[in-house]
């Protein structure tokens, strides 16, 4: 007999899931509080350049203006569950204004989520041209 | 309470309903303090040592296995990469190819190129809980079966490795041109 047939309850990947969607969307919207929430204390993030950021430097920079996202669209998501880990790659397509200009840019991305207590937080996160 | 008044001195204590500045008998605090902070400092060392101790022994592990897997990359030991990889193993390149483990370990092997020379310069570990961040600054030189051409290639790399048991694996690698 299978109790709460309504209330299923959300597997690994489905939480992976909302995760990236959240943090896409508080990329979009350059929210400090929601990318905070979304992101381990021991972040470790890197761009297509090879810059490296810790969670607070990561924070700061997404979020003074500097940058504004018209747009950002995780391609072709693919998640992988495997314990307490989440690898997740998708091809990062954006849109944005920095210093006046409107510049375009495609990257294929390396997220890695770790599952801490009930929350699925992002540990670290990379990026290459393409 | 009797204290002395010092109005010079600076506020060490508040005692409650005096609103003078009160200087505690000094040598007094002294020996006390010091006996605080050594306790406190003892203590303090004994709780951190512990979780400390196990983070640099998984660090050590962690980086034991990542000059194997660089050694397995030059010596393109099929075997020697098999056993440093989950079979989950989600692997990129700096061209956004990726592949999983068995491609990994076929195209890492196949003899088409050969390494020269891998350096994973300024590398940097961390442990959080059963996964660890490994990040370094990829020089390497290929030669090319094909026409012996040589191929430098100069990358930034991140990799995640996963405890499995008490074993540490490379989960997923990504790489990017520098």
């Amino acid at each position: 007999m299978t109790l709460n047939r309504d209330h299923a309850a959300t597997t690994d990947h489905e939480a992976v899931a909302k995760n990236v969607e959240a943090f896409r969307l508080a990329q979009i919207a350059a929210d400090p509080k929601a990318l905070g929430e979304l992101c381990a204390d021991d972040l470790s993030y890197s761009h297509s350049n090879g810059f490296l950021e810790d969670k607070a430097a990561f924070i700061a920079n997404a979020t003074d203006g500097k940058t504004e996202f018209l747009s950002i669209a995780y391609k072709d998501p693919t998640i992988k569950i495997v314990g307490p880990a989440a690898v997740v790659r998708f091809h990062w397509m954006a849109e944005m204004m920095t210093g006046g200009q409107k510049v375009a840019n495609s990257l294929h991305i390396l997220m890695n989520w770790l599952k801490q207590g009930d929350e699925w937080k992002l540990l670290s996160r990379s990026a290459t041209k393409l | 309470m009797t204290h002395e008044h010092d109005d010079n001195a600076p506020l060490d204590k508040v005692v409650r309903g005096c609103n003078t500045h009160c200087k505690i008998k000094k040598e007094e605090t002294m020996i006390n303090r010091r006996d605080l902070a050594l306790s406190t400092l003892a203590v303090s060392a004994l709780a951190l040592s512990a979780p400390a101790l196990a983070a640099s022994a998984d660090e050590e592990a962690v980086a034991k296995k990542v000059e194997a897997f660089r050694l397995a990359q030059i010596a393109a030991d099929p075997k020697a990469l098999g056993a440093l990889c989950w079979d989950d193993l989600s692997y990129s390149h700096s061209s956004g190819k990726v592949e999983d483990k068995a491609t990994f370990i076929t195209n890492a092997t196949d003899g088409k190129s050969k390494f020269l020379s891998i350096d994973y310069k300024d590398p940097t570990i961390k442990v959080v809980g059963p996964a660890a961040i490994v990040r370094f600054h990829w020089v390497a030189e290929q030669e090319m079966a094909a026409d012996g051409k040589k191929v430098p290639t100069n990358l930034h790399i991140l990799m995640n490795w996963q405890k499995q048991g008490d074993e540490w694996k490379l989960l997923s690698r990504a790489a990017t041109k520098l």
